[in-house]
């Protein structure tokens, strides 16, 4: 027979482990985030004025401003302009034949992963359509560096819905700037990219002088496939015959959630970052250059002489072997050191048409990582400027200012971040200022400990996502959204739609 | 709740020795991918995909590492209020300490690799403290099974004073 004082006791705890059972159950039901919409995430800060370092606000309230609303499907690419370039685009889920290697289930375009590279030239008015033949989850195309009107951005429930099986949709834009980009679906996409939803795209200058001279020109797809390191979809190195002494152009296309390291035999150039092409480039020897996940980087070889080849490193496994057919490959022992492309190149004032030093904007993007809860899954997630997603701040901004802002990775972890729709100078990086060629990017790995001064004009009206493109940091709360004033999407994402962009 | 806290403890204790044998595991299948020719590299252990034999040590280390243990020693924690073993409460908050750095060492490896090396000796102490934890509180309970006289939760907590 239990004593009163037992009772009274058990009593006690009970109460106890049922508020606290409770409470924790009200905790955990509120992190719950149902069907939402990106215009109820964070708020804006968009109340900074000029020269105030504000970091982006949060908290509650509606995130843009509401007088003289545009729905972001409105914002696009002229819809009387015929197509230069049309491309007709079938997402498939089936087997990935992968040559030299095993065949992995994945997913297809037009049959093949990676998908057929699209070439335009600067200006073409390239229109895509992307059917969805059987990829169950829906899928989207997101045109990963270039700057879309943001109706053809292809990021599901913010500016489309994800094309169900059976449909279609059809991006529009103006390719305006030349380089090497790429497509991949932003829809579930730490899953659909992974597993091959994805393709490359160059569009070439207009004038070829406008590019560093090349002989010829290949293209170094990477991508990791159950397992299996890739070049062009092959596990195998890729042979290029050239004439001696002539310069082959590697446009590098890092489509993996982790940095690629490429170097070579022989000293090489770094003639573009992120399609951008890099004033006055100098010879690397001995060094290696990193590619971020999502970003891109062309480099140049001189064709070695008559029966030898030189073989250029392309992410580690694979290499392009450039030179005679027949001559043995050289081997390309890692180098230990890493290009810093903070002083690489020439400066050139005339590139960037406004000055990053007088922003109308300035925010922070501090990220770090805590335990949590993310629509009810616990885990150890990745925070913006502390605060854990949704609740994470949305920078807002108007057309027309010039936003600064300091990317600072206090995470133990490096994180390839990239801005939507946008190119970005990179200004300093912990307060040492770029002293060579404009470094411009769309993808910036930063390091545990760096932070980086960037600056954008904010000339694209839309909502962007800004994200981590190591893709399960941006479904673990590395993501938040560029919102231009006045823009605004009916779009949502949830279980409803089906739309779950990361 | 002696009892559960005894199993909670050696639950931790355990645990830490998964840990050890998992991330063994996963070492010694990442230098077997490699000697077979395999590249590991930032693409591929991002791409959750590594294809090596020890692959899942890597999952279990992560799992076990950041999620169960941590839960347990909160658990035991919160359980040793309930618990009237002199010594309950301080190992317990011991092990939850050291659970605690152990997470924070083990996030923080990959940045500062030095750090590996606590991380492995701190492992030890884990497995200490939950230990003294275990068999402090079964002490008290046999000790209070054994006396035939006053109420059990008074007796432990004499024989404990």
């Amino acid at each position: 027979m239990p004593s009163r004082r037992d009772l009274l006791r058990f009593g006690a705890v009970a109460l106890a482990v049922v508020t606290a059972l409770g409470a924790g159950a009200l905790a955990w039901s509120s992190t719950l985030l149902g069907e939402y919409s990106v215009m109820d995430m964070g708020a804006g800060g968009h109340g900074d004025g000029a020269n105030t370092h504000g970091t982006a606000a949060s908290g509650t309230g509606t995130a843009a401003g509401t007088r003289g609303e545009v729905d972001v499907t409105e914002l696009v690419a002229d819809p009387d302009r015929p197509a230069d370039v049309r491309v007709d685009l079938v997402a498939r889920a089936e087997t990935i034949d992968i040559d030299g290697g095993r065949p992995v289930e994945g997913f297809t375009v037009n049959g093949t992963s990676p998908g057929p590279e699209i070439r335009a030239t600067e200006g073409d008015l390239v229109e895509v359509t992307l059917e969805n033949e059987s990829v169950a989850a829906g899928a989207t195309l997101h045109w990963h560096g270039i700057d879309v009107p943001n109706a053809a951005d292809g990021v599901a429930g913010i500016t489309q819905d994800a094309v169900p099986v059976g449909g279609r949709f059809t991006y529009r834009f103006v390719a305006e700037d030349a380089g090497t980009y790429w497509y991949h679906s932003h829809q579930v996409s730490h899953d659909q990219v992974l597993r091959g939803l994805l393709g490359a795209i160059v569009i070439d200058p207009a004038d070829p002088a406008d590019a560093h001279p090349a002989d010829l020109d290949v293209t170094a797809v990477l991508h990791v496939y159950g397992g299996q390191h890739t070049l062009n979809g092959g596990a195998e190195d890729e042979r290029v015959a050239a004439e001696p002494g002539s310069t082959v152009r590697v446009r590098v296309v890092n489509t993996d959630s982790g940095t690629a390291a490429v170097w070579s035999s022989s000293p090489f150039r770094v003639v573009a970052i992120d399609g951008r092409e890099v004033n006055q480039p100098t010879d690397v020897d001995r060094e290696r250059l990193l590619v971020p996940a999502g970003g891109r980087a062309d480099v140049t070889v001189t064709v070695p002489p008559e029966g030898s080849a030189l073989r250029l490193r392309t992410g580690g496994a694979r290499s392009v072997v450039v030179g005679d057919p027949s001559a043995p490959a050289p081997s390309a022992p890692q180098p230990s050191e890493t290009l810093d492309l903070l002083d690489y190149g020439t400066p050139d004032p005339t590139v960037i048409d406004f000055d990053p030093t007088e922003p109308d904007r300035s925010y922070e993007y501090a990220i770090g990582r805590r335990p949590g809860l993310i629509d009810g899954r616990p885990g150890y997630f990745w925070t913006i400027n502390g605060r854990m997603f949704p609740d994470v701040p949305m920078f807002g901004v108007a057309e027309g200012d010039v936003v600064a802002m300091r990317i600072r990775n206090d995470s133990g972890e490096v994180h390839p971040m990239h801005l939507h729709g946008h190119h970005v100078v990179v200004v300093a990086r912990d307060g040492v200022a770029t002293s060579g060629s404009p470094w411009i990017i769309d993808s910036l790995d930063v390091h545990p400990g760096e932070s980086y001064d960037i600056a954008f004009l904010a000339d694209n009206p839309g909502i962007w996502s800004d994200h981590c493109h190591t893709l399960q940091h941006a479904v673990d709360g590395l993501i938040t959204h560029v919102m231009y004033e006045g823009v605004t999407t009916p779009f949502t994402i949830g279980p409803e739609s089906g739309n779950r962009p990361d | 709740m002696q009892k559960l806290y005894i199993g909670l403890a050696w639950t931790v204790a355990g645990a830490v020795v998964v840990q050890a044998a998992a991330i063994a595991f996963a070492f010694g299948g990442m230098l077997n991918l490699v000697s077979e020719g395999g590249v590991v590299d930032k693409a591929l252990l991002e791409s959750y995909q590594a294809a090596g034999v020890g692959e899942p040590g890597l999952m279990i280390h992560g799992i076990v590492g950041g999620m169960v243990i941590p839960l347990v020693a909160l658990v035991l924690l919160i359980i040793s209020f309930f618990v009237r073993v002199r010594g309950a409460k301080l190992w317990a908050a011991i092990t939850f300490g050291l659970v605690a750095l152990q997470v924070t060492l083990g996030f923080s490896i990959t940045d500062v690799p030095y750090l590996g090396l606590i991380h492995g000796a701190n492992a030890l102490a884990v497995v200490a403290a939950a230990s003294i934890a275990a068999l402090r509180v079964r002490r008290g309970r046999l000790a209070a099974a054994s006396a035939p006289t006053a109420g059990e939760e008074a007796t432990s907590d004499a024989v404990a004073a």
